[in-house]
């Protein structure tokens, strides 16, 4: 009897070992292969303007003609070239703001800061990587924006300068925490070489440490440049989005981000979206 | 000899070029948080914050539902990959790939969430669509967390375990797990502080309305509080629907308070998250010492 | 403004800004391993 006992339970923990082993798979393979679900459907949804419309990539890319009918017949003209240089313009712009401040900052907390001021100064850091942006947009559009007006001859102050001076400030904390880091992994004994070698400090900065740090910096660079361009809300709040060429530094445009952001979502009636009905969806434009 | 004091002179220039760098940035930093806080907390009433009631709650029970969710599937894929999966390229690959979730711009979870949880399913916009784009976003975290967790647990607490003849289920369950509790839950605290901040991912799936009657407990009804099939509003997407009126005063005043309130909130999980790990590396290094 | 092609061509925008995304995620894996590299090639 007691035989039974424990071979019961025996095979019970077997159960729950299959079972949860199972469950557990099925979670890790199932969340690897959401990015590729994503981008599946991404791709259905977004190449209905080739498919159906007959539009060809080039067209998309190039041409500055942005006129899409409104209905579902098409014949419009799809040229999101100045969405593109939009964001091409605002984020490269940012980087130039971003990363001479970045790597001072950088530097000064690896190399030149005591200890202290070092614990103190790498959490702030790293906090500002999760404020929100609409927190950034807001400060832009009621602080940013007048007083480039003010200071600037620019008939609105949402312009080109405004969303990458605001991109710059959101970009700032994101490459300096990963340039400190790229270069605080530098081994001290590089360091004290390089000093033993008689090189002061700004020399072993430019020939020891920002050499080896450079992958880290590059990766900071581009993690920079990722967010920038994927940020929506702050920049469409202080870059005016005007459909147009970002000419000017001083004149509103319009970034990939920011057209969908402004454009999509309003009252559907027909088309292959299904809208969301009720009265809501005509009330929240 | 002048060659050295050329490069004095270049040392001490760059080093106060550098100096003047990280002060600037710091005081620049210092300026906008004065600004959020101080001129969003000084238009603080007692109107603007009831007007604001409605959002708050949406925005917890979002992040709240959003949390559920990313930790009932992140969870389990963070001990795939520290306990069951096997050191590989393959595995390496699962990694990346679920990173990359948390790196896609927000407004393109977003979208997927609309076409996917929206249109998809021709429901209205509702919050348990943007509960679950907000945790495509935060996935990538409990994964992270969990897999780091269990793989920081020395040894023994393993083979103890297997030494007593527990099976490998019970032994994640009944002692690792538990032990990496304080660490997981540092992750959902970030999570959601991340939840907090999000908008654009939110746009197009929770709404941005909310009309909620406070005396309704119907949960088919969409004016019923805790019914997540219902349109909400958040704080963050507050903020960007107050943005067309940024000339009057009063949407001004509201979008100050609610900036204000969100950098609290953020602010806030962030310092709880890393006060938690503190004290757990005190904790860790107590033991050692024994 | 309604449906069809202007819905169609703002989901192509979208697209564009993953596939743009993704490529920039993909370089970072690739060309910005870990500094620690550097250590072990000592």
């Amino acid at each position: 009897m007691i035989n039974e006992k424990v071979t019961q339970k025996l095979v019970q923990v077997h159960r729950k070992e299959t079972l949860s082993q199972s469950v557990i798979t099925a979670c890790g393979i199932a969340a690897a292969l959401l990015p590729f679900l994503m981008a599946a459907f991404l791709l259905v949804k977004g190449s209905g303007t080739f498919w159906d419309f007959g539009h060809s990539i080039t067209e998309f890319l190039f041409s500055a003609q942005w006129k899409p009918s409104d209905t579902m017949e098409g014949g419009g003209q799809v040229g999101a070239a100045m969405f593109i240089s939009g964001s091409l313009v605002t984020c490269f712009l940012s980087l130039v703001f971003a990363l001479p401040v970045s790597l001072a900052a950088a530097i000064y907390m690896s190399e030149m800061a005591s200890p202290a001021v070092q614990r103190l100064i790498r959490p702030v850091v790293e906090m500002f990587t999760g404020i929100p942006s609409v927190i950034y947009g807001w400060v832009g559009l009621t602080v940013l924006v007048p007083f480039l007006r003010k200071i600037f001859p620019m008939p609105f102050g949402f312009s080109v300068l405004a969303a990458s001076l605001v991109l710059a400030v959101m970009i700032f904390p994101v490459i300096t925490t990963m340039a400190a880091d790229a270069m605080l992994a530098v081994p001290k004994s590089w360091r004290d070489a390089s000093y033993g070698l008689g090189a002061n400090r700004w020399e072993t900065i430019r020939n020891v440490i920002l050499p080896a740090a450079q992958r880290g910096i590059f990766t900071g660079v581009v993690l920079g440049l990722a967010r920038a361009l994927g940020e929506a809300l702050a920049v469409a709040m202080v870059i005016g989005q005007m459909k147009r060429f970002p000419t000017s530094l001083f004149m509103p445009a319009s970034t990939m981000t920011t057209v969908i952001a402004n454009d999509m979502g309003g009252p559907w009636k027909a088309g292959n979206t299904a809208q969301p009905c009720g009265p809501w969806a005509c009330c929240c434009l | 000899m002048g060659d050295i004091a050329k490069k004095k002179t270049m040392d001490r220039f760059m080093s106060l070029l550098f100096t003047a760098g990280a002060a600037g940035s710091a005081v620049l930093l210092f300026a906008f948080i004065l600004d959020v806080v101080g001129l969003g907390l000084g238009a603080v009433t007692g109107d603007i914050l009831m007007s604001l009631r409605d959002m708050f709650f949406n925005t917890l029970y979002l992040v709240f539902l959003a949390l559920v969710i990313s930790a009932l599937w992140g969870i389990p894929a963070g001990i795939y990959l520290a306990e069951y999966a096997q050191d590989g390229k393959m595995t390496n690959w699962v990694r990346m790939a679920v990173e990359t979730l948390s790196s896609l711009p927000s407004i393109v979870v977003g979208l997927f969430g609309y076409l996917v949880f929206i249109v998809m399913t021709g429901s209205q916009w509702n919050l348990m669509a943007g509960a679950l784009s907000v945790s495509i976003l935060t996935l990538p975290l409990m994964v992270s967390v969990t897999e780091n967790a269990l793989k920081d647990l020395p040894p023994e607490y393993t083979l103890g375990s297997l030494g007593l003849g527990a099976s490998k289920w019970q032994t994640i369950w009944n002692v690792l797990l538990p032990a990496c509790l304080p660490r997981i839950m540092t992750g959902l605290i970030l999570a959601a502080g991340r939840g907090f901040g999000e908008a654009a991912a939110l746009m197009f799936t929770a709404g941005m309305s909310t009309d909620i009657d406070w005396g309704n407990w119907d949960f088919s009804s969409t004016t019923c509080p805790l019914n997540p099939f219902r349109p909400g509003e958040t704080l963050a997407l507050h903020v960007w629907v107050m943005r067309t009126e940024a000339l009057s005063p009063d949407a001004a005043k509201i979008a100050g308070v609610t900036s204000a309130i969100l950098m609290l909130v953020v602010v806030l999980f962030n310092v709880l998250a890393r006060y938690i790990s503190w004290r757990l590396e005190k904790k860790m290094e107590g033991t050692a010492d024994e | 403004m309604e449906g069809g092609e202007y819905s169609a061509a703002l989901w192509t925008l979208g697209l564009l800004l993953f596939v743009i995304s993704f490529i920039l995620i993909f370089i970072i894996h690739t060309f910005g391993k870990d500094p620690l590299k550097l250590k072990e090639e000592d």
